[in-house]
């Protein structure tokens, strides 16, 4: 099982990952002879707080995304009342390495939400460490991912 | 409203139909729905094929209100406004 080990500082569980178009949405652009994006690399925050997957919306301008569906979202702004937030497909790898990877997700769906302001660009949340390990060790100030 | 609120709402619309197929994904475009879908990437397939670069929509089927829930305080400057 693929995994890896990393001390994490005060901005708590952070890895790089990179972030591009979906997979279908590449064939897409392949075949119309379109320009295809690179791939984007990002800083991401490992956070089981977060239900689901997000991006900064400057990542995902930066790759040409279009929304794909409105979801509703709770924060702890937010109230009892969801807001509607923007959700989009995307490919996304986590390098171990140079020739292996953590994981890679071909087609995932992730939310358009404003992070740089703090420090990073990406949440990875329960969507995707659902299929995962995640052990957290404060004493050794660690953390492990295994997929 | 645009397009992909309008599709929105059409697979709002339609969900209490869809519920025998629950788990699936829905790919609506353009008001129809165009099918469903044992895995979101192979709605995404489908729908890029049928609609290249313009905007379609794809869901899961879900008997319950599927709400996405960040106990950190996130931006919203992308979203839209309230419901």
């Amino acid at each position: 099982m693929p995994h890896f080990t990393l001390t994490y500082g005060p901005g708590g569980p952070l890895i790089d990952a990179f972030v591009g178009i979906s997979e279908p949405k590449f064939k897409a652009l392949t075949s119309a002879k379109q320009p295809i994006p690179p791939p984007v690399i990002v800083k991401a925050l490992v956070d089981t707080g977060a239900s689901h997957s997000a991006v900064d919306p400057t990542i995902l301008k930066g790759l040409q995304l279009t929304p794909r569906r409105i979801a509703k979202t709770i924060t702890p702004s937010t109230g009892a009342t969801p807001h509607k937030c923007y959700t989009y497909d995307v490919s996304i790898h986590v390098p171990m390495g140079t020739a292996t990877s953590l994981f890679s997700k071909m087609a995932w769906e992730v939310s358009g939400l404003d992070l740089k302001h703090q420090g990073f660009d990406m949440l990875l949340g329960r969507d995707i460490l659902t299929s995962g390990i995640l052990v957290y060790d404060g004493k050794a100030r660690t953390f492990a991912l295994a997929f | 409203m645009d397009d992909l609120e309008k599709d929105e709402a059409f697979f709002q619309a339609e969900l209490p139909k869809l519920k025998a197929e629950a788990g699936k994904y829905g790919l609506v475009f353009e008001q129809k729905l165009v099918g469903t879908f044992a895995t979101y990437q192979e709605a995404l397939i489908k729908g890029y094929e049928i609609a290249g670069t313009k905007p379609f929509l794809v869901e899961q089927i879900s008997d319950h209100p599927q709400v996405q829930q960040f106990t950190r305080t996130v931006g919203f400057e992308e979203c839209l406004t309230l419901p």
